[in-house]
This record gives structure tokens, C-alpha cells and sequence, in this order.
């Protein structure tokens, strides 16, 4: 691994030849805020529309297709009470190319990125008008998938009023203000100010991976952001909240307070007592709710690497909400109890080494691993995380189940079914 | 044990047969931290009536039995195997597809000890009255959150409206209704006639030692008497597609459409269903691509967005292309379609595009290769279909100009084409207007 840090501008290489696919991934970060959040989301989708050197889409695509059917890839994302927005391409190793494509995708994203400041013109009117409505479809067809819609809808009643509430990719409302100054200073500020994250996996030397993408990224002063990891407001009592839709399967969705600080070593800890009751193939979640009560098909639970907080999600027939719910606690009052089988233990620390090390082969999942390293602020390996894990006794989760604090209790539903969720 | 190196690909891989008939085969991907092993069965959501390997009889049984014997054989007497993987640190999974069930692990770390597991536990089926009972609540809610995914939806429903009688139309999970009918019988019928190591391969991608996967599995590998091929019976099916449209509504926000093209140019050798499956790619490719002025010209009338999109499917018993995405205006869509191919069946392709098509499809080929999972599963497809994965890359450049023209000329074709749309529950009429 090559790093380079000035100015908050990371550079990381990570280089060798197992992969047939190069990688360049750069993040920029921004607070979470209400009066940003809709903006950084919108203007990526319209840097992607053409600049005065590739002057559409077609353009672009064309460049791509000719580079081996590379691809250029957007994504904004929540971290936190931070939103991180990311230009990434992925190229054919030169080997198969037979030609050298990483200064040619450097020079296509910072192409990309800075091409309306750099080459002057701004953004197109036409193409503003079309990516708000693309968003405001984006952002609408949030129901479509249910299970992550109860799980969102569970933070967003969990932290009303709060920037972690808000969603990453904004909302309908703020795109109708938005106007092309405004949508342009936000993306200038954004992409010259804001902290950046240039990240390359490829076939070749890390050093010059490195030296070449800050010949063309720079290394110019930018602010620092830090991110707040705490919840911020003190805990009264369960919200239980019912909503309805047309579905024919309910969702519950559980909000947790952990009360973990996630930037100490008790997260290691925390993520433990995850595998244990609802991440591992061997969970009590899965166990119990699943594969004995036969409630459902999929029931997991979640941590956000960013915030002390626990999501418990599952898919349920609609009339066996209290059932599940009161089993699903069960749970976690066993972890309490410290009521936990050897099988329990063993099998979470297996699937943690799993998950960890499979990290190593895919580009993809190691750079967004060490750029959320990098965003708390503790840029070790995923094998170094796996040391830490296993260090974590049966008392450490005990001690730290009984810190956890039932937030919110979510619980999506058919149209017209009378039955409703109530405090328990 | 046989290797096959091909240095255009960097790619490495050792086969081995065994007196049974079952073959396995080692993707050697050295220095991955990761190992995937897979034992699959060339069984599927679409073998639901055959004749008996023994008894020579017709048996039909009821739909979404596959994916049930997939999700049964996990069950042990003492529990279930995930037990025992946990021990080893494996990630144990299985699916079923139409044409295939797959059980699978990944591991970082005890390859061997897991991968006797795998080869243990889909050996030695246990079914009860009971457990049999116990399995029909939890996939009772499987298909109850696929009935809530409208992108499921809309392909199931595509299906339906492009085939009359191939079973590929049926739900892979079944009905709730037909599950309710699966016994223990059912279970242990179909099991002793398609989990026949004749019938099955086993594919191992990671930087294992493939002389040590081999005798593994020649010692655990339970010796059986010969099976005769299973005979699979599948209607006759007409060229016409079914229906010309289906809808339906669902709580999205937007409607969701994938319009279909069926392929009646079926069960062709091995070499000439790769080069119709290559060439099929580059035409949409040349058609429809991101790069191309039509879909430059959709996106910019707002009609798709970037989830727009298009597949081909190609099987000795079913083909099908289709393309879809989320407009505001579906109907509309389907007809610039329609259009946009005749057009080109008239100018013919432009030779640019081309040139630019082939690089991609090859792009496209090659990223398969750097994920274990991805490769091994491909190459399980392919497989059972009687291609190897390995030669696509090396066929891509031998496909021309003139082979693809006719090809578009023979294939995308109105009559035989059909939509699907899933619309908004509460916005259909506004959506319409």
C-alpha cells in the first residue's frame, strides 16, 4: 500500500496482478446538511451529461466503450453525519488492452470532475432540468424496495430533526429551489474545497500509481471536515410507529441506541455481538426466528460504522408482528443474560474473518473499506480488524448489550388490516 | 486430471472425471485470500416433469420443488449443517435458477475440511413430515417478498407473456397454493433422480491445490450404480409470444417495464449457440448501447434514465432478449423500439459502432473473470448448456460485420415481441394520461 496525505488530499495505491480490472475511485466529503445534501446529489448527475471537452453523454460513453467498455460509475452516500459523493472508473488491465489505460482514466475523471470549471461553461440548462427530474424519480422510487425502505424510514423516526435523518440522495422539495447558480457554486465549492479522497487499485508500481494521480488531481489546500459519531439526543422512550402500503408481506424494522463509542475499541466488541445475534449464519436471529419459529425469510441485524446505532430487520406475515417482535427481543436479552453457545460465538468470529479477508479480492470493497477507515480516522487492515475481534470475550458482549437502548420499533403493513403496533 | 492454461487469458483451470460420471473441475486463482467451492445439479424450476430413470413412468411434480429440495437439504438430523461450516468459518449458501441448483461456500481459511462438508451434506438428504412442514412457513414468506419486488414482478411477468407452455414462465419458488403440496416423497423422488453424479459438477475457483480437491472428492464421493440421462420432458412451445402485453400495479414510484423478444432458434450445437449468444450481444449492443444516438436521444426526452438496460438469455430450450428500465411513458418506449430496429434493418449497422460494440462485449467477458463467485457460477451455466465459459473470449473477435447484420435480421422482430409493465398502485391513471 503507497499513501500520501497533504492539505486533506489522500492518496492511496494498492497494486498487484490478480485482477483483470484497474480501478480509480475519488471522494470528495461534505457535511449531511439540509441545505447541501439535495445539491451534491443533483450535481454529479449532471457533470455525467457532457462538458466543453466531451459535449454529451454520448460523448462520454463513446470514450468509455472504446476503452474496453470501461466504466464510469456516481454514488452518493451517507456516512455518518457526513455525505461522501464518487467518480469512479474501472478499466481493463493494460495486459488485455494492450495499451496504457490508467493516465488515460486519470485524465478522463478529472476530465470528468473538473471539466465545467476547468474548460469554462458551466452547466447546461437542459440537462440541469432533466437530472432534478431523474433525481426526483430516484429519490421517489424509494419504496420500491421494501426492505430497505422500513429500515430508512426506522432511522429517519429515530433521529427526526437530526442530519443523520436525512437522505443521502436529498429531497423532492429542495430540488424545486434549486437554481443552475446556485446548483454551480455548490459543485465548485464541493470539488475544490471539500476533502478528497483519490484511491487506485491497478496492475502497477504503487509509487508511480500514486505520483501520477497527484500529477493530475494536485495536492491544492482544502478544508477539514470531522464527523460526529455520537447521537446527540437523550433517549425518552420507544417510539413504536405503524405505516401502511400496498405489500403483501409486513417489515419491521428496529432501531437501537447502542450507546457504543464506535471510535474506540469497544466497536470491536459491538460488531461481536452483531455476529452473534444477526449477522452470522449461525445467528440467534436467524436461529430462532428463522429456522425454529419459522416467522420469515430473512431477519439480520446491522451496525452503521459511522454511528452508535443497530438496525434488526425482517420480513414477516402481518399478523405475526407481536410474535416476531417479542422473539426477536428475546435475543437480545439472552446476549444480556450472556446466554451465548459456543456455536454462537465461533460462528460470528468465522464469518467476520470471512467477510474481512474475501475484502483483499475485490477492488471495489477494499477501497471503500480504507476510505471508511480513513473517515474514523483509523486506517488499519482488514486482517488487523480481525486481531481485534478475536480478542472479544462473552463478558464484552454482555457488558455491552446491556448499554443498548430500544429506540424505535417500525412496522410497515397492508392497506386496511386493523391490527396496529403498540407499546409492548 | 487434465489442465488447460490459456495464456490470452491469464487463466489456469484442471478437470477431472470420475466412473460415476461426475466431473469436477479447479479455477486456479492464485495468491485470492478467498476460496468458492460449488456442487451443483442440473436440476431446476423448469424440470418439473420427467420420466422416471427407473420405473420409466411420467411423473409431474408440483412447481417450486427444486428451490424446496434446496432449501430442505441444509436439514440435518442433528440440526442443520450450517452448524458445522460455522465450526470451519465458511459462508454456506445455495440457489436454485431455472435450469440448475447450486450449493456453494466461501472461505478464507479450512478450504478442505469445509469443502467435505459440502460434498457430505448434499450427499445425504434428510427429510421429515415434519421438517418438511417447518420449511413451508419460511418460504411461504420468500415468495411473499418476491410477490413485493417489482423487478421480479416484471420479469415473471415478461415470461409469462413471451412463452405459452416452456415451464422457464413458472415462479422458481412455486406458489404458495402448489408448495402446499410438496411431501417428503415428492422431496426423496426427485432427489435420487437429479442428484445423480451423472447429473452433477463441482466447480472450485481460489489458489487451491486441485490434485488435493480431486482425491478429496474421490474419497467421499458415495459410489452409486449407473444412471441411464434423465429424460425431461418440456412442451412443445408455438413461435408466437403469448400475450403482446401484461400489466399489473405495485407501490412503485414510476412504472417498471422490460419489453421481450423471443428467440425460436433453439437447441443448436454447442459452437453455433456461442456465436448466436455473441452475436446477439453486439447487435443490442449496436442497438441499444449507452454509447449509441438512440439512447442518447430516450434519455434526453426524458423517456429511460440510467437503469435502463437489456439482457440475452440464451438456452438450448428458451432464448430471449429483453430491455427495459423505469419510463414515464413505457408504451412509448416499446414503440421507439420497434421502430428504431426496423430503421437499422434498413441502413444497416454502422460499421463504427460496430467495432466499438465488440470491445465492449469483450470488456464486459473479461471483468466475469477477477470474481470467483461470478466465474464459477458462469461456468456452471455454461456448462450444463454444453459451452465453455473460457472459449467466449476467444470467439468475440471471430465474429464479423456480415454475421451480425444477418443476425439482427433474423431475430429482433415485432411479432414476436411483448411487454411488460408494472405501474404505480396509486398513479396509473395520472401516469396514462
Amino acid at each position: 500500500m503507497q499513501k500520501k496525505e497533504k492539505n486533506n488530499n489522500f492518496y492511496m495505491a494498492f497494486c498487484d496482478d490478480r485482477f483483470k480490472i484497474n480501478r480509480i475511485a475519488v471522494t470528495f466529503i461534505d457535511k449531511l446538511e439540509r441545505e447541501r445534501n439535495t445539491l451534491n446529489a443533483l450535481f454529479p448527475m449532471v457533470l455525467i451529461r457532457g462538458n466543453n471537452k466531451y459535449k454529451d453523454m454520448k460523448e462520454i460513453n463513446r470514450y468509455l466503450d472504446n476503452m474496453y467498455g470501461a466504466t464510469l460509475s456516481i454514488d452518493v452516500d451517507k456516512k455518518g453525519d457526513l455525505q461522501a459523493i464518487s467518480f469512479a472508473v474501472s478499466f481493463l488491465n493494460d495486459r488485455f488492452a494492450g495499451e496504457n489505460l490508467y493516465t488515460k482514466a486519470l485524465q478522463f475523471l478529472y476530465d470528468i470532475i473538473y471539466g465545467p470549471v476547468k474548460y469554462g461553461g458551466g452547466f447546461e440548462e437542459d440537462a440541469i432540468l432533466q437530472e432534478k427530474n431523474n433525481l426526483k424519480q430516484e429519490i421517489e422510487s424509494r419504496i420500491n424496495d421494501k426492505v430497505q425502505y422500513a429500515i430508512d424510514r426506522c432511522i429517519e423516526i429515530m433521529f427526526e430533526g437530526q442530519n443523520y435523518a436525512l437522505y443521502e440522495k436529498g429531497n423532492v422539495d429542495d430540488l424545486q429551489t434549486i437554481t443552475k447558480e446556485k446548483l454551480f457554486s455548490q459543485y465548485q465549492e464541493v470539488v475544490t474545497k471539500k476533502p478528497m479522497y483519490v484511491f487506485v487499485y491497478g496492475d502497477y508500481d504503487e509509487e508511480w500509481a500514486v505520483s501520477k494521480a497527484l500529477e493530475v488531481f494536485g495536492e491544492e489546500k482544502r478544508e477539514s471536515i470531522h464527523n460526529d459519531f455520537s447521537i446527540n439526543i437523550p433517549f425518552e422512550k420507544t417510539k413504536y410507529v405503524t405505516e401502511e402500503m400496498e405489500v403483501n408481506q409486513g417489515k419491521i424494522a428496529l432501531g437501537i441506541r447502542t450507546n457504543v463509542d464506535v471510535t474506540s475499541e469497544d466497536y470491536y466488541k459491538l460488531l461481536m455481538l452483531n455476529g452473534i445475534l444477526g449477522a452470522s449464519p449461525k445467528s440467534k436471529l436467524f436461529e430462532n426466528v428463522r429456522e425454529k419459529a419459522s416467522l420469515c425469510y430473512y431477519v439480520f441485524s446491522r451496525i452503521d460504522r459511522f454511528k452508535s446505532v443497530m438496525i434488526i430487520s425482517s420480513g414477516i406475515e402481518i399478523e405475526n408482528y407481536e410474535k416476531a417482535l417479542n422473539l426477536i427481543l428475546q435475543q437480545i436479552e439472552d446476549i444480556k443474560n450472556g446466554r451465548i453457545d459456543d456455536i454462537e460465538y465461533e460462528s460470528a468470529i468465522n464469518y467476520y474473518k470471512t467477510a474481512l479477508m474475501a475484502i483483499y479480492d475485490s477492488p471495489r470493497d477494499l477501497l471503500s473499506f480504507y476510505l471508511n477507515q480513513a473517515l474514523v480516522g483509523q486506517i488499519i487492515e482488514p486482517r488487523e480488524v480481525f486481531e481485534s475481534l478475536k480478542n472479544v470475550n462473552i463478558e464484552d458482549i454482555k457488558r455491552i448489550a446491556n448499554r443498548f437502548e430500544l429506540d424505535t420499533v417500525y412496522f410497515l403493513k397492508n392497506r386496511g388490516v386493523a391490527k396496529d403496533g403498540k407499546d409492548l | 486430471m487434465e489442465r488447460i492454461y490459456d495464456d490470452a487469458l491469464n487463466e489456469e483451470i484442471y478437470i477431472n472425471s470420475y466412473s460415476n460420471g461426475l466431473k469436477a473441475f479447479v479455477i486456479k486463482k492464485k495468491n485470492f485470500s478467498k476460496a468458492f467451492a460449488g456442487f451443483a445439479t442440473k436440476y431446476g424450476s423448469v424440470d418439473g416433469k420427467f420420466v422416471h430413470p427407473k420405473t420409466k413412468e411420467v411423473v409431474e411434480v408440483p412447481d417450486g420443488i427444486a428451490h424446496f429440495l434446496e432449501h430442505k437439504l441444509f436439514e440435518e438430523e442433528e440440526g442443520n449443517v450450517f452448524d458445522r461450516f460455522a465450526k470451519f468459518g465458511a459462508m454456506a449458501n445455495a440457489f436454485t435458477s431455472f435450469k440448475e441448483t447450486v450449493y456453494y461456500f466461501i472461505s478464507t481459511q479450512n478450504f478442505y475440511e469445509n469443502f467435505e462438508i459440502l460434498l457430505d451434506f448434499v450427499q445425504n438428504p434428510y427429510f421429515t413430515d415434519q421438517n418438511v412442514e417447518k420449511e413451508k412457513g419460511i418460504i411461504g414468506q420468500e415468495i411473499r417478498m418476491y410477490q413485493d419486488n417489482p423487478n421480479w414482478r416484471v420479469y415473471f411477468n415478461l415470461l409469462n407473456a413471451l412463452y405459452v407452455n416452456n415451464p422457464v414462465k413458472i415462479d422458481i419458488a412455486g406458489t404458495l397454493e402448489s408448495i402446499q403440496k410438496i411431501t417428503k416423497e415428492d422431496l426423496y423422488l426427485c432427489y435420487n433422480t437429479f442428484y445423480h453424479p451423472s447429473n452433477m459438477i463441482i466447480v472450485v475457483c481460489g489458489d487451491v491445490d486441485p490434485q488435493k480437491v480431486f482425491d478429496t472428492i474421490e474419497r467421499m464421493e458415495k459410489t452409486r450404480e449407473y444412471q441411464s440421462l434423465i429424460e425431461r420432458i418440456y412442451p412443445d412451445e408455438p413461435e408466437n409470444v403469448n400475450q403482446k402485453k401484461i400489466e399489473t400495479s405495485l407501490s412503485v414510484a414510476m412504472p417498471i417495464f422490460y419489453i421481450g423478444f423471443k428467440d425460436n432458434q433453439n437447441d443448436l450445437p454447442p459452437y453455433e449457440m456461442i456465436m448466436k449468444d455473441i452475436q446477439t450481444q453486439i447487435v443490442a449492443e449496436t442497438l441499444f448501447g449507452k454509447s449509441t444516438d438512440f439512447y442518447e436521444m430516450l434519455y434526453k426526452e426524458g423517456l429511460i434514465n440510467q437503469n435502463f438496460g437489456f439482457e440475452y438469455n440464451c438456452e438450448p430450450e428458451y432464448s430471449f432478449f429483453m430491455i427495459g428500465g423505469e419510463s414515464k411513458d413505457p408504451e412509448e418506449v416499446y414503440r421507439r423500439i420497434i421502430e428504431h430496429v426496423e430503421d437499422v434493418k434498413k441502413k444497416g449497422i454502422n460499421r463504427e459502432e460496430f467495432e466499438r460494440a465488440k470491445k465492449v462485449v469483450l470488456g464486459n467477458h473479461l471483468r466475469k473473470f477477477d470474481n470467483p463467485e461470478k466465474i464459477s457460477v458462469e461456468f456452471i451455466y455454461s456448462y450444463f448448456k454444453g459451452v465453455n465459459i473460457f472459449e467466449y473470449v476467444k470467439e468475440i473477435a471471430s465474429v464479423s460485420f456480415e454475421m451480425c447484420e444477418k443476425r439482427l435480421r433474423e431475430f429482433f422482430d415485432e411479432n414476436t415481441s411483448c411487454i411488460s409493465v408494472v405501474w404505480p398502485a396509486d398513479k396509473k391513471n395520472s401516469v396514462m394520461e
